[in-house]
């Protein structure tokens, strides 16, 4: 075991590695009466082809297959569900799928040992039959329906879509209704057996509880099943440093289009240092786009874009995107101010004084976040499948240099590589 | 423990005080009450806005915002809200915790809210034109976007049918009809009243130094003829004839919303057995429609019940296949006849017990969820601690949800369909 501390945060993090290879993460949080657990495979809805670590055997399959996988997990070889036992235990429990990441967590004030186990127990006891296979695509049929709903989803996809040619981005996290219908048990269990093995998973607990106890339970639970040592193999295709289009644009019944800019990443900038990658490009964000930014001034006085500009960075080992969006009736004068104020910037480099302010800013915000616990949890995990300890986080950006965000400013926020997305309203 | 501290500063306004050492931030709130009203409506949830553009020390959103990263980061947000019948108009700071930080920030950062609500930058004419106007603008599109958000449209839509005659539909947000005839001048007027008449609740959370908030409190709210005026209670009783009520739009997925009366008022003892009715019906992956209408008949994704617990009203909310309506439905109208008809096992009831309780333990952990329930329920003088509600919910019986049950009337059945679907259909 080994002890991770943070002097400004006050906070530590224990680190277990099994002998099955899962990884296991406690955060003391004193004084915290709610207690939360999240199990996490490193598996999304991006991992379509791969080899299996068992059998070398070559496998593609259907797309939203990780979010499916992720409603099944739910049913029990009793037939009850895996929510009927949290509600006994007065636990809330709940699941989601990203991109590269399947989570199940809990939370509870009491009974969470009790909770803990059966987390970990129905995780590692899949029971998929024909049957309930063919029950769940009702479901996730509706929720798929209720995104076709949502315009700042379908405007967030698009933006991928345009951005990448290749890549799994660019595939919607529950995939269609066509997909879906095509997905089996069979399909089900591969993926399951190959990513749901405790060498590609990690557990992260957090609450005030006692290490030596949640280690008990944890080794008494867990199951060495499917376990192998180094990696899976993801066959990702790789991006190059183009898009598949330069403009999408949907009809939607909304009132203001909406848009967004997408720059993505060139391939060489992904052999970066992630976490340098990521907090330049925010401070970057910060500076230029964001509020207190003379752009987003000069936008509000003039009432181009309400509700503001925002601007997001995501990153990933093999992929990484800049987001700025918003919405406005004059999108074309919009985009082309935006680009007018990178190029200024790229003329005049950063400001050392807004560096220091926005960082400041960083600062006060990572501090903040930690008094979440669910946030803690999810992010720690999300960070430590990146290979990123989000603990670093603050020494990562008092070292940063405005040298540096210069730099990062000169190569992301590329034209070449950018692409707009908007959805208008519908016309009468 | 009570959890909080409330201290009288004088007529008409409070402060509440909520100690919780082991967090990161401090939050302070301040909530300006107003009955809902027509009148008044656009032009209260316009001044929030107009508030945090300017401010006495700092005249623009840049320098604002500026300031604010200075101050690691604090944030000012603002929001006007409906809570029952009353129109709330609330500012929420949240600032980093000065010992975490390598300069203390607190009391800077307080006196930006203080400046906030109680210091604008004015001119001759009053609040900025310029500001004024752009704001006006912004509501209007956010007016104008409420269909982007179909599910909320959909239920906003059911409210406003169901109290068609009453203050509870008038919209918080504010009408476009009546931007025209705010400007600068009667804008500022108007919060000059505001600030005289409105009752006024600051909600301090986090760690702080209790005697340097109440002075800084007492600093801060120094009005001239202060004459707080009272807001009424709801008027909650009402037992309705059904009406079925159908819009359409280019949706993929048909939003279907019920809206029932329910007869309770929150400061009864009553109303934990609504609350418990509510959850055992449709609160969260253990209730009788998540598990019926969704994980059986696959007919939704999403489906659950709310309270707005100051107006008595109970929501079933789902998303579903346009054509499935009627089937849907039907379903509904069974499971609530065995809530009718106490169709409740023992397990349903201590799972809702443990849920509610699991729920209002956890507002320990989130200071802005503790401000807002201790802040609600002070509303209609709900003074019950989290524990005290806690022993009344452990002690509800089948009978009680029963008895509860037979208060609860359906109002209003709200569907939003696609425009292919011809409406008399259903």
């Amino acid at each position: 075991m080994n002890i991770i501390k943070n002097d400004l945060l006050k906070e530590q993090v224990y680190h277990q590695k099994l002998d099955n290879n899962m990884d296991v993460f406690f955060m003391p949080k004193k004084g915290f009466t709610k207690k939360y657990a999240v199990l996490a495979a490193n598996y999304g809805s991006n991992d379509l082809e791969f080899i299996s670590p068992h059998t070398g055997e070559h496998i593609k399959v259907n797309e939203g297959i990780a979010h499916f996988l992720e409603h099944k997990m739910f049913e029990q070889p009793d037939e009850t569900n895996a929510f009927d036992k949290f509600a006994k235990f007065g636990a809330n429990a709940n699941a989601f799928t990203n991109f590269n990441m399947t989570a199940y967590l809990f939370s509870s004030t009491e009974n969470f040992h009790e909770g803990l186990e059966h987390l970990i127990s129905y995780v590692q006891e899949p029971y998929f039959t024909e049957e309930n296979v063919e029950k769940e695509k009702g479901i996730i049929a509706q929720e798929i329906r209720m995104y076709d709903d949502n315009p700042d989803w379908k405007l967030f996809f698009n933006t991928l879509k345009a951005m990448y040619k290749v890549h799994a981005n660019s595939i919607d996290i529950a995939g269609t209704v066509e997909s879906i219908y095509r997905i089996t048990k069979d399909e089900l269990y591969k993926c399951y057996n190959s990513f749901y093995s405790p060498s590609n998973m990690a557990l992260f607990v957090i609450g005030d509880l006692d290490y030596d106890q949640i280690m008990k339970t944890v080794n008494a639970t867990v199951k060495n099943e499917n376990m192998f040592e180094g990696e899976i193999q993801r066959i990702m295709p790789l991006e190059d440093d183009a898009v598949r289009m330069h403009e999408i644009t949907e009809e939607f019944e909304i009132s203001v289009p909406m848009f967004s800019i997408g720059f993505k990443d060139k391939k060489e900038s992904l052999d970066q240092d992630i976490m340098t990658r990521s907090i330049a490009t925010e401070l970057i964000h910060d500076i230029v786009f964001k509020k207190g930014s003379e752009l987003y001034q000069k936008l509000y006085d003039e009432g181009l874009v309400f509700g503001g500009l925002g601007a997001d960075y995501t990153e990933h080992t093999d992929y990484g995107y800049s987001i700025i969006s918003g919405e406005s009736r004059d999108v074309p004068k919009v985009r082309s101010m935006i680009f007018e104020e990178i190029e200024k910037f790229k003329q005049s480099g950063l400001d050392q004084e807004a560096f220091d302010r926005v960082k400041k800013k960083r600062l006060g915000g990572f501090i903040k976040s930690f008094d979440s616990i669910e946030f803690i949890a999810n992010n720690y995990l999300s960070y430590y499948f990146k290979g990123m300890d989000i603990l670093d986080y603050y020494n990562a950006l008092e070292k940063i240099t405005v040298a540096q965000a210069n730099a990062r400013l000169a190569e992301h926020f590329d034209e070449k590589i950018s692409v707009l997305s908007v959805i208008n309203p519908k016309k009468a | 423990m009570n959890g909080y501290e409330k201290i009288n500063i004088t007529d008409g306004i409070n402060l509440m005080l909520i100690p919780k050492e082991n967090f990161k931030t401090n939050i302070v709130t301040i909530y300006l009450k107003r009955q809902l009203s027509r009148e008044e409506a656009t032009k209260n949830s316009l001044l929030p806005s107009v508030l945090k553009s300017a401010v006495k020390g700092y005249d623009s959103p840049i320098k604002i915002s500026k300031r604010l990263q200075e101050l690691y980061g604090t944030n000012i947000g603002v929001s006007t809200d409906k809570m029952g019948e009353r129109q709330v108009m609330s500012f929420r700071m949240y600032a980093a915790a000065d010992m975490f930080l390598p300069e203390n920030i607190f009391e800077d950062a307080f006196d930006m809210l203080r400046e906030t609500v109680f210091d604008p930058y004015i001119t001759e004419s009053g609040f900025v034109k310029q500001y004024v106007d752009i704001e006006k603008q912004n509501l209007k599109e956010d007016i104008l976007a409420k269909i982007n958000n179909k599910a909320h449209y959909a239920l906003e839509r059911c409210i406003e049918t169901m109290c068609e005659s009453e203050p509870y539909s008038i919209s918080e947000d504010g009408y476009i009809e009546d931007l025209d005839n705010i400007d600068e001048k009667n804008l500022f007027e108007h919060y000059k009243q505001v600030i005289k008449t409105s009752p006024i609740d600051i909600v301090v959370a986090g760690s702080f130094d209790k005697d340097k908030i109440v002075e800084a409190v007492k600093r801060m709210i120094q009005i001239e003829d202060y004459k707080p005026v009272q807001v009424k209670d709801e008027e909650i009783y009402k037992i309705p004839e059904t009406r079925y009520v159908s819009e359409a739009m280019d949706v993929a997925q048909g939003k279907l919303v019920m809206g029932f009366r329910t007869n309770t008022a929150y400061s009864d003892e009553n109303y934990y057995s609504l609350l418990m009715y509510s959850v055992v019906l449709g609160g969260g992956a253990h209730s009788k429609l998540f598990n019926n209408i969704r994980e059986k008949h696959s007919l939704c994704y999403s489906i659950h019940s709310s309270l707005e617990k100051l107006k008595g009203l109970m929501f079933i909310s789902a998303g579903i296949e346009i054509q499935n309506y009627d089937r849907t439905l039907k379903l509904i109208n069974a499971e609530l006849e065995d809530m009718k008809n106490a169709v409740i096992t023992e397990e349903e009831l201590s799972n809702s017990k443990s849920y509610i309780t699991n729920n209002l333990r956890s507002l320990n952990d989130s200071l802005s969820s503790l401000i807002d329930f201790y802040y609600s329920m002070s509303l209609q003088s709900n003074n019950r601690t989290l524990e005290e509600i806690i022993a009344i919910i452990n002690d509800i019986t089948i009978d009680q949800i029963q008895e509860i049950s037979k208060n609860i009337y359906l109002d209003t059945v709200y569907f939003l369909t696609g425009i292919s679907a011809p409406a008399d259909t259903i």
